[in-house]
């Protein structure tokens, strides 16, 4: 029995480093497409829709956290496993949620209001400081269930 | 195509808007002083250089095939964007038409690429070779049939209006099959507005000229949102009954520039798809800017035209301001 809840929060780990990573990948991509359009066009703006192609990355880095802290609790990372109920693997599990669809889809949202911001450098150079406002309220969200998993995690000991 | 495969292009299309002519620009070359200034203005904007002075038409067809090249190489699949264009298959394949009976009948050279218009999705010269050929078989489906059609109508009844009329209907045609096949609202309802507008402006010259039933039903399209059969039996009827009938349908805001002039219609009709195309500025990823970005070029060069041709014949600044165009940006 202990094997599975062992199993389970590692699978909670996978997701959290998973689906955060995955949605930033995407989002940076999307991003970085949009990005280099611009760029095509005209080179001195590589600096200002850089950093909005950054933007949606953070979220795959809050994945990877939750994963480690998670890893580290249960004593993967030292080699020592500590044995773990079903019900407490399971508690794991559900504690990565968060980062893991909040993070997935945050990162998608946070591309395409990114990939409006590019399209803002492209037409008005001026105001990137506002396009890069406004892709990083959505990173508000991606942060608070980062907080709320490892909120989660760490209540878990 | 999904609408995150646009991104790379969207991003092109932003950065190119930047160097639209603005409506400042726009009024910089209604108040320059004759002709010869309005070309000044346009050097400095970049549309032309000296040496194109004597030959503007060359310069503004540059413009539009320079516009289609960028959208050739940015757009992930261009096919979608062929209903933008195929009228011009269809006004090539008539040029190509023209082109043989006169070589056929006056021995003239077979060389005049004048007439031929750019851009467009097939080659002008793949047209030529088909039609001096009679291998239509060579061109792609939807103009072959429309070559051999017309060529067999031009041979056997050498009637050169006929086979105009049935061209610039097969164009219309086309450009809605083209649309529906792409499955996109956006460019369906593109299509649509471009149809629709077509035949307002057909059956209202029709209703002028007193055409009949047959000339009409050979020159309308089939469009969803205005009835053609509707349209023919109004037109019949006059130009009274036909703004009538447009009073009922949808499009009722054209009959009040219906009643005013030709020139007042054919700026609603250009108008009417700057409003619909004009929404496209706020999306960020999807074939909309695109589409939006080469109808606002061909309004942009349209507009170009009629202030450098009203500069030659020493029109008024308020007669030019009465025909301009909407502008995009």
């Amino acid at each position: 029995m202990n094997d599975y809840g062992i199993v389970l929060a590692i699978f909670g780990a996978i997701a959290a480093a998973l689906f955060a990573g995955i949605g930033s990948a995407r989002g940076v991509g999307m991003v970085g497409e949009a990005a280099a359009g611009v760029v095509t066009e005209d080179p001195s703006k590589f600096s200002k829709v850089l950093i909005l192609q950054l933007l949606p990355g953070t979220q795959g880095l809050y994945g990877l956290l939750a994963a480690v802290l998670l890893l580290s609790q249960i004593g993967l990372l030292k080699g020592e496993l500590i044995p773990l109920t079903m019900a407490q693997g399971f508690q794991y599990f559900i504690a990565c949620l968060p980062i893991a669809v909040v993070g997935y889809f945050s990162a998608i949202a946070q591309a395409r209001t990114a990939v409006a911001g590019v399209g803002i450098v492209a037409k008005r150079p001026d105001q990137s400081g506002k396009a890069i406002s406004m892709a990083a309220m959505v990173e508000t969200y991606a942060i608070l269930a980062l907080l709320i998993s490892i909120l989660a995690i760490n209540g878990l000991k | 195509m999904k609408e995150a495969d646009y991104a790379y292009a969207v991003a092109r299309i932003r950065a190119n808007e930047s160097s639209l002519l603005t409506t400042a620009d726009i009024e910089q070359l209604i108040s320059a002083d004759n002709y010869q200034s309005a070309l000044r203005v346009l050097e400095e904007k970049g549309w032309i250089n000296a040496e194109n002075h004597d030959d503007i038409n060359t310069a503004l067809k540059t413009q539009m095939n320079d516009t289609w090249q960028l959208l050739r190489e940015i757009s992930p699949n261009i096919s979608e964007l062929d209903f933008l264009v195929v009228k011009n298959d269809f006004h090539n394949i008539k040029a190509a038409l023209k082109e043989f009976v006169s070589v056929q009948t006056l021995r003239s050279e077979k060389n005049n690429t004048d007439n031929f218009v750019v851009p467009s999705s097939i080659d002008s010269e793949q047209i030529k070779n088909a039609i001096f050929n009679k291998k239509f078989n060579e061109l792609p489906s939807f103009a072959e049939v429309a070559a051999e059609k017309t060529y067999n109508v031009l041979i056997r009844s050498a009637d050169g209006q006929l086979a105009d009329i049935m061209l610039d209907s097969m164009a219309l045609n086309a450009t809605i099959e083209k649309a529906d096949n792409t499955k996109n609202q956006f460019i369906k309802e593109t299509a649509e507005l471009i149809c629709v507008t077509a035949n307002i402006k057909i059956a209202f010259r029709a209703a002028r000229a007193g055409k009949d039933e047959q000339f009409l039903e050979t020159a309308l399209c089939q469009t969803k949102t205005l009835d053609k059969a509707s349209l023919i039996d109004a037109t019949i009827r006059g130009q009274e009954e036909l703004i009538n009938y447009i009073l009922t349908t949808q499009y009722f805001e054209v009959a009040d520039y219906m009643k005013a002039s030709t020139t007042s219609l054919e700026k609603w009709c250009d108008d009417i798809l700057m409003l619909h195309i004009k929404n496209a500025k706020y999306i960020c990823l999807g074939i909309e800017p695109i589409i939006a970005f080469y109808i606002a070029k061909d309004a942009e060069i349209k507009n170009v035209r009629i202030i450098l041709s009203c500069k030659h014949n020493n029109l008024p600044s308020e007669a030019i301001k009465e025909r301009m165009r909407k502008l995009y940006v």
